[in-house]
């Protein structure tokens, strides 16, 4: 309940996750163009589209009016009036449903590429007295799909409820939102009309990640260990403590566990000197082909499995590009920062490529270069 | 009420009415109806598992297959078509009602309700389907709207495998919810009513009726009435003295400001020439097109002119089985609008027989409006002369009735003329000697009148004017028996003279020289005592007829003049107000005198409207405060002092929410920033978010369990601070 705890309804109206139709068949994403014509979006247009019943009531409704027409029948066109005005109706009330509404997306912390992750959207009916039915929202982003889209059943009025779907960004890099898409089929379902929210958000989207299978490789190794004054995976000991749940078994101290009568635990001191400066060949060659860029892609994402990996394992890290750096990341800390450093790095062409620039001498060295073409020399 | 429970009862309400509709047109045997009801209510009962057993769907469409195989044999053996189609329209809705388990088969509920309506058009055009129509104008918002939400709780919910037993559980449970729609809902959508009947009238009056003609299904029962065919048995009259039912409306087109309650207006239908001692009938002729001296008069003895001061009067007929035109005494002409026919004015065709029997075309089956001019002159009161050929046929007297010749010749002894002889035996008749009665004589095989004149000496207007026609048919003068409606009793809700079928009558009109055909009333006045009694009844029965009227008049004889008049009535209205204050004219006056007579009541109304207007503003508002001072429940008291007290404690280490966050967000922004206890303060939060806007309840044990996790929030403080310190030197550290 993270998310419909946000709501005003119970359990049972809460919002769900559709799938976007078209999506599973490879729905593209949004044009450059056609983002462009969403950013201009004014508030007040509305969109309207028949939906499969809508257009079997219209052929119903011409079906009346013809014969209403044709006979001269009354009641046919008394017939053929209600039937207009349901549709009149439709479009009043769709329109109370889509109005009076704000909706906010909540980006994940992390993103990386080609791993699924949860986007929060906060939907909230302004409206005083007249709730909001049967409303769909796409969350829409720059040359980005949208899969899944979230529905709300009800949003009573002055309430919001919460719900979150499932986005699977392609690639690293910025990705720009634009804003929400809010479509009803509310009251009778024979018309969608929707209104576009300009809703506009980034998220920064990190390096894919290797899989298990990953090997690491080229790393020449120098410097000395040497213990810092912080906790981590060292050889050092910092001291003791009493065990808690979760400790590694292979840290009790089991002279000062029997002499005291309960666990106790080492805790170590983590290595300062154990730092990996990532070499990561990020130039472009004159003849570079069209799998360049694929190939610069494993490349980076090897780097972030690498620094990642290397992080855990209690090492410092930091990744050197041409041309630049990522900051160096303590063992044991966050790696968010070589991952937004690795997520905007960019190719740069081999004849203006500066260096690698200085590391530190103590460090380990890992160097990871675009790997070769399939076929290629 | 839960969602499933509504959206049922709503689907019943629907199809029901479409049942309701589908048999209005007395096509179905009674036996056929009880079994659809039967049917329709037995279905109410279906539920469960019996719904998804396999083989109880494929045995309902193998009904459904069936009954259609039966259905085309039994119309191939000469039952009526339409009746078979009816039924199986109706047994289609039994079949859905049977398997109702999706929203597709609710949809099919509306969609079949929906058509039998339209089916309905065809059978029936009486006020019952007037109830019908706001019927479903009412309930089918309701069930639109159900529907489609079931239709997207089915779809959406079951975010995996629609077949998997958690969707469907998950479906069920959202489905037995009484929070997705409850009253408010059903209240307003009720009230979505109001505007579309509006919009569904306006569209109704402002669609042009240019079409109409290639194929017209209108069709409706005519009511029987007897004494207007070709023949009628002597005593088939007093029977349905007694009978309210209203056959004819007449209102004259000036409308005195105090109508008398109740008029003596005769009007005049079939004449019979021949009577073979028990029964009156028409010879066989020639029936002529009545001549007409523009597109829509027909001049029965002149032209209408006004300057004579004719009075006009506004004739209603119902439709019946035999397409009588009655014409009121002293009828010298007659109006009737043309039929619009794909935007072209067609005159009405209208034929007269032997005798001033006039009928009219009726294709519609919907009866006939028109509008009789009648001479102020009583020597207009007659009716034309005709030839001796044409008057001889009215002198035949059947054999056996020399009893009655003598009496006749007794009674009117001394008499000069056919006039006096007339009114002698009116007078005889109407003497203490005669009753009216509604009593059938037994006549033991014996001439009727000859029991009527001299045996009982009682018996209804028949009998009275069968023996006053044969009576002056033995002295030599052309009589014929007339029936027709005398009667007329004011309708205060419709505006004008209701004639009921119990005012069927029956007199004679003889033949007088110089002046033509005289009518006499030869029945005593004891048979005002006989008719319809007047009560709270009878009122309501007038409010009923006049519902009636209007609809007959302004829905279904809705048509292109109407529309035309309308339209020409509306641009009067604004022209007059453009003009402002130019020389009056008589559009002018027109649109003045209008404003005199309804401005009060429009004014009047428009302050009805603000008045309701600001209640419902008042009450609104009332309402909304009401809510807003409503105190907390208990639980809820105490999980936002859990709250406070959290947001206090973390307010002291230095994490107080800003205004802009949401408690969720403050949530995570607190797990970014490293602070120790976020899960105790995720707890809290959630709790509190369930209960203040989830509407769920605290139980104590959770609220003892919400309280150990506030102390260690408190007790968490030096960790708190360790955590920030370490956290803001890392990130140093990083840059």
């Amino acid at each position: 309940m993270s998310e419909a705890a946000k709501s005003s309804a119970s359990e049972l109206t809460a919002p769900a996750e559709r799938a976007v139709p078209g999506a599973a068949a490879g729905r593209a994403a949004p044009t450059a163009k056609q983002t462009r014509a969403l950013r201009r979006e004014q508030p007040w247009r509305r969109h309207l589209r028949t939906t499969r019943e809508g257009k079997a009531f219209v052929m119903v409704t011409l079906g009346v009016g013809v014969a209403a027409f044709n006979t001269g029948n009354n009641l046919l066109f008394l017939i053929l009036g209600f039937m207009l005005s349901l549709i009149v109706l439709s479009g009043v009330m769709s329109e109370t449903a889509i109005r009076g509404l704000r909706v906010s997306r909540h980006l994940p912390q992390r993103a990386f590429a080609g791993k699924v992750s949860l986007v929060e959207i906060v939907l909230r009916n302004k409206k005083p007295r007249s709730p909001s039915y049967s409303l769909e929202i796409e969350d829409i982003a720059e040359d980005a799909p949208t899969e899944r889209r979230c529905y709300f059943l009800k949003v009573a009025p002055n309430a919001e409820q919460a719900a979150a779907y499932r986005r699977k960004p392609l690639r690293r890099g910025l990705m720009r939102f634009v804003g929400f898409r809010v479509a009803t089929r509310y009251p009778f379902g024979i018309f969608e009309k929707w209104r576009m929210l300009q809703v506009p958000g980034e998220l920064l989207v990190y390096p894919a990640l290797l899989g298990e299978r990953y090997t690491e490789r080229d790393m020449s190794v120098s410097g000395v260990d040497s213990p810092s004054n912080k906790l981590g995976a060292g050889t050092e000991i910092a001291g003791l403590r009493g065990y808690e749940v979760g400790d590694d078994a292979r840290a009790i101290h089991w002279k000062r566990t029997a002499s005291l009568g309960k666990l106790v635990v080492m805790e170590r001191q983590s290595d300062a000197a154990a730092q990996l400066s990532i070499l990561l060949d990020n130039a472009r060659p004159r003849d570079a082909d069209a799998t360049f860029a694929a190939r610069l892609e494993y490349a980076i994402s090897e780097a972030a499995t690498l620094a990642l990996g290397s992080l855990g394992r209690g090492l410092s890290v930091e990744v050197i590009a041409r041309g630049g750096r990522s900051p160096l990341v303590l063992a044991s800390s966050a790696a968010d920062p070589i991952l937004r450093y690795l997520a905007l790095l960019e190719a740069v062409d081999a004849e203006q490529a500066a260096g690698f620039g200085t590391h530190a001498r103590s460090a380990r060295v890992a160097r990871i270069s675009v790997p070769r073409a399939a076929g290629g020399a | 009420m839960s969602f499933s429970a509504l959206h049922k009862l709503i689907a019943y309400l629907l199809s029901g009415l479409g049942l309701v509709a589908l048999c209005l047109g007395n096509e179905l045997e009674q036996s056929s109806i009880a079994l659809i009801f039967l049917a329709y209510a037995g279905s109410l009962f279906a539920e469960g598992k019996l719904l998804e057993h396999p083989a109880y769907a494929k045995s309902w469409t193998a009904a459904v297959v069936g009954l259609l195989l039966l259905q085309l044999a039994r119309s191939a053996a000469d039952t009526p078509t339409l009746a078979m189609a009816i039924e199986f329209a109706a047994f289609l809705q039994i079949s859905r009602l049977w398997n109702r388990r999706t929203a597709v088969d609710y949809q099919q509920i509306a969609v079949l309700a929906f058509l039998h309506l339209i089916a309905a058009t065809v059978l029936s055009t009486s006020l019952s389907y007037a109830l019908i129509f706001i019927g479903f104008v009412i309930a089918t918002p309701w069930m639109l709207a159900l529907s489609h939400l079931r239709r997207e709780i089915e779809g959406n919910y079951p975010t995996a495998s629609p077949d998997d037993d958690r969707a469907q559980a998950a479906i069920r449970r959202v489905l037995a919810s009484k929070r997705v729609v409850g009253a408010s809902f059903l209240v307003s959508t009720a009230l979505l009513a109001v505007p579309l009947f509006a919009m569904t009238l306006t569209i109704f009056v402002i669609v042009p009726r240019v079409g109409q003609g290639f194929l017209s299904l209108q069709r409706s029962e005519g009511q029987r009435s007897a004494g207007f065919g070709n023949q009628i048995e002597l005593g088939g009259f007093g029977v349905i003295r007694d009978d309210p039912t209203v056959v004819l409306r007449v209102t004259p087109l000036r409308v005195p400001t105090h109508p008398s309650s109740v008029l003596a207006l005769r009007m005049r239908g079939t004449s019979f020439d021949h009577y073979d001692g028990r029964r009156w009938t028409r010879s066989p002729s020639t029936m002529l097109p009545l001549p007409r001296s523009d597109r829509s008069q027909y001049p029965i003895r002149r032209p209408a002119d006004p300057d004579k001061g004719d009075i006009a009067l506004r004739i209603l007929l119902d439709h019946l089985d035999e397409p009588v035109v009655f014409l009121p005494t002293g009828t010298v002409a007659l109006s009737l609008a043309p039929r619009i026919v794909q935007g072209e004015q067609i005159s009405r065709e209208l034929i007269h027989g032997p005798g001033l029997d006039v009928r009219y075309a009726d294709p519609d089956e919907l009866g006939l409006m028109y509008t009789a001019f009648i001479s102020r002159d009583p020597r207009e009161a007659d009716i034309a002369p005709s030839s001796r050929e044409q008057r001889a046929r009215y002198l035949e007297v059947p054999t056996g009735h020399e009893r009655v010749a003598a009496l006749a010749q007794r009674v009117t002894q001394g008499a000069k003329d056919a006039d006096e002889s007339a009114e002698k035996l009116v007078t005889y008749l109407h003497s203490a000697r005669f009753g009216y009665s509604l009593e059938q004589p037994d006549l033991k095989g014996k001439l009727p009148l000859d029991v009527f004149l001299f045996d009982v000496r009682r018996g209804h207007c028949e009998y009275f004017a069968s023996a006053m026609a044969i009576m002056l048919r033995t002295l030599g003068i052309p009589a014929r028996n007339v029936t027709g409606f005398v009667g007329g009793r004011w309708n205060p809700y419709g505006g004008y003279y209701a004639l009921r079928q119990g005012d069927a009558h029956s007199w004679v009109e003889a033949y007088v020289e110089g002046r033509g055909w005289v009518t006499y009333d030869p029945t005593p006045p004891g048979r005002a005592d006989a008719g319809p009694r007047q009560n709270w009844w009878s009122n309501l029965q007038a409010l009923i007829d006049a519902m009636r009227t209007r609809w007959m008049t302004s829905v279904v004889g809705y048509d292109l003049r109407t529309q035309a008049g309308l339209l020409r009535g509306i641009m009067r209205f604004f022209s007059s107000h453009g003009m402002g204050g130019g020389a009056p004219t008589n559009l002018h006056l027109g649109a003045a005198d209008a404003w005199k007579r309804h401005g009060k009541t429009a004014l009047l109304l428009l302050a009805a409207l603000a008045v309701l207007a600001a209640f419902v503003w008042w009450w609104m508002r009332r309402r909304g405060a009401a809510q807003a001072a409503r105190p907390l429940p208990p639980h809820v008291v105490m999980a936002v002092k859990l709250y406070r007290d959290l947001e206090r404690v973390l307010s002291e280490y230095g994490y107080a929410r800003p205004v802009a966050r949401t408690p969720i967000e403050h949530v995570s922004a607190l797990a970014a920033q490293g602070f120790v206890r976020v899960d105790e303060v995720r707890e809290i939060t959630e709790h509190y978010m369930e209960v203040r806007y989830g509407g769920r309840e605290l139980e104590d044990s959770e609220i003892v369990q919400l309280k150990a996790a506030l102390a260690r929030v408190r007790a968490a403080k030096a960790e708190a601070r360790t955590a920030k310190t370490g956290s803001t030197s890392g990130d140093r550290r990083a840059q």
